[in-house]
């Protein structure tokens, strides 16, 4: 009876994973979902211009351990966005060093980061950087888009004063699409 | 075409105006229809494609981030427009991601009028009539097409807008129509009056003989120009004929004169010849009495032998002299009654045909063969024409050989009566002109069977020129002989009248 049980136990189980690690849609799965969210938002942001990045690069990096399949960042690694080169780097030392974000457009901040989700926030406040995570709550301390796993769909939340702050704009066109959420003052431990 | 050249030029001119009024007007509505029709299409196909741009481009986050509720609210805007029937955005690999469908027919229904001009229009144009229209743009993010906005339109309000604008232009058209029948019906006058009183000139010109009528040319164009040479071609004719007029009399009154001239001339010659013959007859008849008288009384006294032939030969010279005497005077009593005579219609064919019978019955010595036309009509005097043929009849007596045949024949052409007269002996004489001379006798006198004095050709030339006809003679071609031909006018009705008009005449002679 007992094995019965414990059978039982691992088929649920063995079920769960199977359905939370797999594709929410058409058979991808989550985090390469996720991945094809966050390079997309590229098509859809206008940074400032600045004269200390390259117009014909466009900097994805990775903060913190790399979700993302080795296949999937293969395959985007040297697209072509807005007309620009897509160059994907992976930050999994914990560290980011500043010489580095002007070559970061986009960042991505893991799972692996969200003890200090609000130190690396601040530090990137006021840098034309695009801030997304899958971290829950990462939109309201002030991080620009999160992304939502909704039934089995992926959404995504948009906090508009972040990327005001940054002075990012981004398309009206996926504003439609998101929650719109705002930065929740911090709360002391 | 053919139609137009038998009616009147009033209405060929309005006609005319109209075919081309109608051409221009039909071929302006037909243009005005076809451009309405395409620019309508053109600007259905241009807000169609301008929606699917729209809602493509709106739809970009949507395909990207797979939202297709808010892709399916993006074309619920399409609302705007009744006529989309369908719309969907196709995904990249053409799978339906949203759709839309108004759900409701926006249109009230169309109305009989409406769908069978509706109806007409798909069997008559099968190969433009369209239900819909269908427009598919690419959907185009970052220069990659990432799907497909397809709108469908329905064309049942373009077809009712279409009818309804061809209903304003059939309206137009029949207004241009009327139109132009007024103005043609006020500008053909323009035209067709001075035509038309041309018409009526020449028309009381050729009724009435009236050159002195004149149109008046109120225009410097052709039609002008032909009025004044119409005018001037009357007055050409008007003193041509004045002139001819001034000719015919001047001719009449010197025919006249003529006329008159010749007739006192004859009336002095026939008075001369009365005369003379009244003379002779006088003077030789009182010479006659004196040589008889002593004839008388020589005879009485004395009866020798030798003095009887000598007596006997002055009686016959007396005796010859008696003839010659009658006959000059018979010839001048003719020649003065012959012009004076009335002439009828009578039947030539049997007054000839009888005349023979009456030959045969005193002369029955001689063969008379009858060669005459039945119904032979002529206009001439009945105791004149026997007189002729008496004359001819008994030339031919005279000279025929014995027991050969004396041929009378009586024939007509289109103009004239031949009477034929022929016989068998001796030839003619080379001049045969003067044979119908007065006492002229050219034939050998030893072939006379009795004496002559030349005398009867004169009175067939006399009557025959009198009847208005002629006289020749002739050696006949197949044998010895001779043939007299006397001609006659053709009877006509007109002769007719022209005879009663003589008798008139001469009944007031």
């Amino acid at each position: 009876m007992k094995i019965w049980n414990c059978l039982g136990v691992l088929i649920l189980v063995s079920l769960q994973l199977l359905f939370s690690a797999q594709a929410t849609e058409a058979g991808i799965d989550e985090n390469t979902m996720k991945a094809v969210y966050s390079f997309s938002f590229g098509k859809f942001t206008h940074w400032p211009e600045l004269p200390n990045q390259r117009a014909d690069k466009l900097g994805f990096c990775i903060f913190g351990e790399n979700p993302f399949s080795r296949t999937v960042v293969d395959s985007y690694e040297g697209r072509i966005i807005k007309g620009r080169k897509l160059r994907i780097q992976i930050f999994d030392s914990g560290l980011l060093a500043d010489d580095a974000l002007p070559e970061c457009q986009i960042l991505y901040v893991s799972q692996s980061e969200k003890m200090r989700i609000r130190q690396v926030i601040d530090s990137l406040s006021h840098q034309p950087i695009l801030t997304v995570s899958d971290i829950q709550g990462f939109s309201n301390q002030g991080g620009m888009i999160t992304l939502v796993k909704s039934d089995d769909r992926i959404t995504f939340e948009i906090n508009p004063g972040a990327l005001t702050r940054a002075g990012i704009s981004i398309s009206s066109k996926i504003l439609e699409l998101a929650k719109v959420v705002h930065t929740e003052p911090a709360v002391d431990d | 075409m053919f139609a137009l050249q038998h009616i009147p030029i009033k209405a060929k001119l309005i006609a005319m105006m109209m075919i081309t009024a109608s051409i221009g007007i039909v071929i302006m509505a037909t243009a005005i229809v076809v451009n309405e029709a395409q620019t309508k299409r053109e600007t259905i196909v241009t807000e169609l494609t301008t929606l699917a741009e729209v809602i493509g481009s709106r739809s970009t986050g949507s395909l990207t981030f797979n939202d297709p509720r808010t892709a399916t609210e993006n074309l619920s805007a399409l609302q705007i427009n009744k006529n989309v029937i369908y719309a969907e955005i196709l995904d990249e690999n053409n799978q339906v991601f949203a759709e839309y469908y108004p759900g409701f027919s926006y249109f009230p229904p169309p109305h009989d009028e409406e769908l069978k001009l509706l109806n007409l229009f798909r069997e008559w144009f099968p190969q433009l009539y369209r239900e819909t229209i269908e427009v598919s743009i690419p959907i185009i993010l970052d220069e990659q097409i990432i799907g497909t906005t397809r709108i469908i339109s329905s064309l049942d309000a373009f077809y009712r807008n279409l009818i309804h604008y061809l209903g304003w232009i059939g309206i137009i058209s029949v207004l241009c129509f009327l139109l132009s029948l007024i103005v043609s019906t006020s500008l053909h006058r323009l035209i067709s009056k001075p035509i038309v009183q041309l018409n009526q000139a020449a028309k009381k010109v050729s009724v009435d003989n009236n050159y002195a009528i004149r149109l008046t040319a109120e225009r410097d164009d052709e039609l002008g120009l032909l009025i004044n040479n119409f005018n001037t071609m009357l007055e050409q004719i008007e003193a041509r004929d004045h002139q001819l007029e001034q000719h015919s009399h001047e001719l009449e009154i010197q025919v006249q004169k003529r006329s008159s001239e010749l007739l006192r001339v004859n009336q002095v010659r026939i008075q001369w010849l009365e005369n003379m013959a009244k003379f002779l007859k006088h003077e030789l008849k009182n010479a006659t009495v004196g040589m008889n008288t002593s004839l008388d009384l020589i005879e009485r006294r004395a009866a020798e032998a030798p003095i009887e032939k000598y007596l006997q030969r002055a009686r016959k010279s007396i005796g010859f002299m008696r003839v010659l005497l009658d006959s000059v005077s018979h010839a001048s009593s003719l020649e003065a009654a012959v012009h004076k005579e009335a002439l009828t219609s009578l039947n030539l064919s049997r007054l000839i045909k009888d005349e023979i019978a009456d030959y045969r019955v005193f002369y029955p010595q001689y063969q008379l063969v009858d060669e005459c036309q039945d119904n032979i009509d002529i206009l001439g005097n009945e105791d004149r024409i026997k007189q002729l043929l008496d004359k001819l009849v008994g030339n031919a007596f005279e000279h025929c050989k014995q027991d050969t045949p004396i041929q009378i024949g009586l024939s007509r052409n289109t103009e004239n009566v031949m009477l034929t007269v022929s016989n068998e002996g001796v030839k003619l004489p080379e001049d045969k002109t003067r044979i119908f001379d007065l006492f002229v006798s050219l034939r050998d006198a030893v072939h006379w069977k009795s004496d002559s004095l030349g005398l009867g050709l004169y009175i067939v030339k006399l009557i025959a020129v009198s009847h208005k006809g002629t006289v020749t003679a002739e050696d006949r071609q197949d044998t010895d002989g001779a043939r007299f031909t006397v001609t006659f006018p053709v009877l006509e009705s007109s002769s007719t009248n022209e005879a009663l008009e003589t008798d008139a005449m001469n009944s007031g002679y």
